[in-house]
């Protein structure tokens, strides 16, 4: 007796190309919808910059959906950054923010070896409608005591601030190493020097998890997950100071990193950005494990709560 | 259609990776539709003989026919690797090789190098190379691979004769000398670093350079499971000035037209 099989019967039948037509729309409604997906979340980019047009951050935000994106104009170089270079960069960001009302929140840039100039720079960007500092870089580092008055600044104006975090050792085993060699071409952009082995500020993640224990009430930044060094190292310091924030910016975005971030730190703690790497900023936040509700929270809530200590958030 | 041109299966050991077996990746690739996915093992970047890594590759696969396309690991320094890559080739229906000098430690000017390209040009196999696996920041002390630069590889590249494929590459500057070079030779960029957002902060503004070499030298690329799965997605996702042939085109059409040529 021949066996006839079910494909084989439904051929017979006719039915095959409804079968084939029904089957596809079946894959079709398990396949992860990426561009739905992206524009499902409201976002707000918590660390990025306009070292270029900032026309083009718009267009990248747009593309995106990013609502506000929060700027600053970081003087790299710990001797260029000098009062008037300062003055002169932040005056970019408050430019941007009239250009383009109400997309851009200015990060005020200051060098704490400058004590008088930075506080009075903070005032001055802070009264002219800045939400904070950032992104703060390598001239002191974050644990030095001349951050303690930027701090109380700070906590004074219920403005957070976020700081460069970076860590090139890569032989983590020794702490007096100062950067990794071989670092020195990865980036062709000579704009600016990530990865300068010498710099003496740059601070790491201990240093931020020192700042926190020694001022809990200053809502303090840590600069990019994925940006400046081993991000597991990162987040496991980084756990034992729970009133800091880390953002979750940086070119990497290696698979798992934001869970990892997430089982270290917890959700609340985490806040979206991109630092100028727009897709991937995005795209590693959706692939994580997480709830919506989870989503939600990093890709808007969290850093939205922040800006309303100062009623700058988004309604 | 979609077919990925960068994907790993095996273990990496400076860090846990989630999704490096075959079912792991058959999982991605259902998840995110995609149909093919062209991939070597890991392994082989840290066995000195790279052969058992190419037949583990052959044997893990095996249960998902037609998902996937191997790329066999040859490490022209050790001895006999004439021999493997016949066996690849023939035996185990390798459809290009992945080469990793940074860990297998020797020179892209090494004459051995040379003589494995001229091979692979003979049995008509692309042979790609990989800028790094992760980020140099990401790096243990004991990870001895630097990154490939473009110094590096365009005099290779425009020596040997051949079909080449540029792995997790950076162009962020591309000097003048090697756009010209590079737009004389047969050689593909994957996604995996490609921008639409400019200035982009790493990698390439995909727009510019597709501009300079036409949409046919891209190839869609997630560098699964190193890197997450939804970012190389949404970069083509996202750009909305390519149109939908240049799009097919980095999607899958330059993939298909690659495996398609006829192996010698």
């Amino acid at each position: 007796m021949s066996k006839i099989d079910r494909r084989s019967f439904l051929v017979s039948a006719g039915i095959t190309p409804a079968l084939v037509g029904w089957e596809s729309a079946r894959r079709a409604e398990r396949i992860y919808d990426v561009s739905a997906a992206v524009h499902r979340y409201r976002k707000l980019d918590s660390h990025n910059h306009i070292f270029g047009d900032p026309r083009r951050v718009i267009a990248a935000a747009d593309r995106l959906d990013i609502e506000k994106v929060a700027i600053s104009v970081p003087i790299t170089k710990p001797a260029e950054a000098t009062p008037e270079a300062i003055r002169a960069a932040n005056d970019r960001v408050l430019q941007a923010m009239k250009d383009f009302p109400g997309r851009f929140l200015g990060q005020c840039f200051v060098n704490p070896h400058y004590r008088r100039e930075s506080l009075e720079e903070i005032d001055r960007c802070m009264d002219a409608g800045m939400i904070g500092l950032g992104e703060l870089y390598t001239s002191v580092r974050i644990n030095d005591p001349q951050y303690f008055p930027i701090f109380e600044k700070c906590i004074e104006l219920k403005a957070p601030l976020m700081c460069h975090c970076a860590d090139n050792r890569r032989d983590y085993r020794n702490p007096n190493l100062t950067g990794a060699p071989g670092c020195e071409d990865l980036m062709a952009d000579n704009r600016r020097d990530f990865r300068d082995p010498d710099l003496p500020g740059v601070s790491r993640p201990e240093d931020f998890v020192e700042a926190g224990k020694r001022y809990p009430e200053a809502m303090l930044i840590s600069g990019h997950i994925g940006g400046g060094g081993d991000w597991e190292y990162y987040c496991k310091t980084l756990r034992s100071a729970p009133t800091v924030y880390a953002d979750t910016s940086g070119s990497v975005t290696d698979e798992g990193q934001v869970d990892f971030a997430v089982r270290c730190l917890g959700v609340r703690r985490l806040l979206f950005a991109t630092d100028e790497n727009f897709e991937t900023g995005v795209g590693k936040i959706l692939a994580a494990n997480l709830t919506e509700e989870e989503r939600h929270q990093i890709f808007f809530d969290n850093f939205n709560e922040i800006l309303r200590k100062r009623s700058n958030h988004a309604n | 259609m979609r077919i990925d041109f960068h994907t790993y299966l095996g273990h990496w050991p400076f860090r846990q990776l989630r999704g490096n077996s075959p079912a792991g990746l058959v999982e991605y690739m259902g998840r995110f539709g995609i149909d093919q996915a062209v991939v070597a093992n890991i392994n082989g970047v840290f066995y000195k003989n790279t052969q058992p890594a190419n037949e583990e590759l052959t044997e893990a696969i095996q249960a998902y026919p037609g998902r996937f396309i191997p790329y066999a690991v040859i490490n022209p320094s050790y001895p006999d690797w004439e021999h493997d890559l016949e066996v690849c080739h023939v035996k185990l229906g390798m459809k290009g090789l992945r080469l990793y000098p940074q860990y297998h430690d020797y020179k892209l000017t090494d004459p051995r190098l040379a003589k494995l390209l001229e091979r692979a040009r003979g049995l008509n196999l692309p042979v790609a190379f990989s800028r790094w696996l992760v980020d140099e920041r990401q790096q243990s002390w004991m990870d001895i691979g630097g990154q490939l630069t473009l110094d590096s590889l365009v005099p290779v590249i425009k020596d040997n004769p051949g079909t080449f494929v540029l792995l997790n590459v950076n162009i962020t500057h591309l000097k003048d000398e090697y756009l010209t070079a590079l737009r004389n030779v047969d050689v593909y960029f994957d996604t995996v670093y490609a921008s639409a957002c400019v200035p982009p902060a790493s990698g390439y503004d995909v727009l510019r350079l597709v501009k300079e070499f036409g949409s046919d030298r891209f190839l869609f690329g997630s560098a699964y499971p190193f890197r997450d799965p939804i970012s190389a997605l949404i970069r083509l996702e996202i750009v909305s000035e390519l149109d939908a042939a240049a799009k097919e085109a980095i999607w899958s059409g330059n993939a298909q037209r690659l495996l398609n040529r006829r192996s010698v």
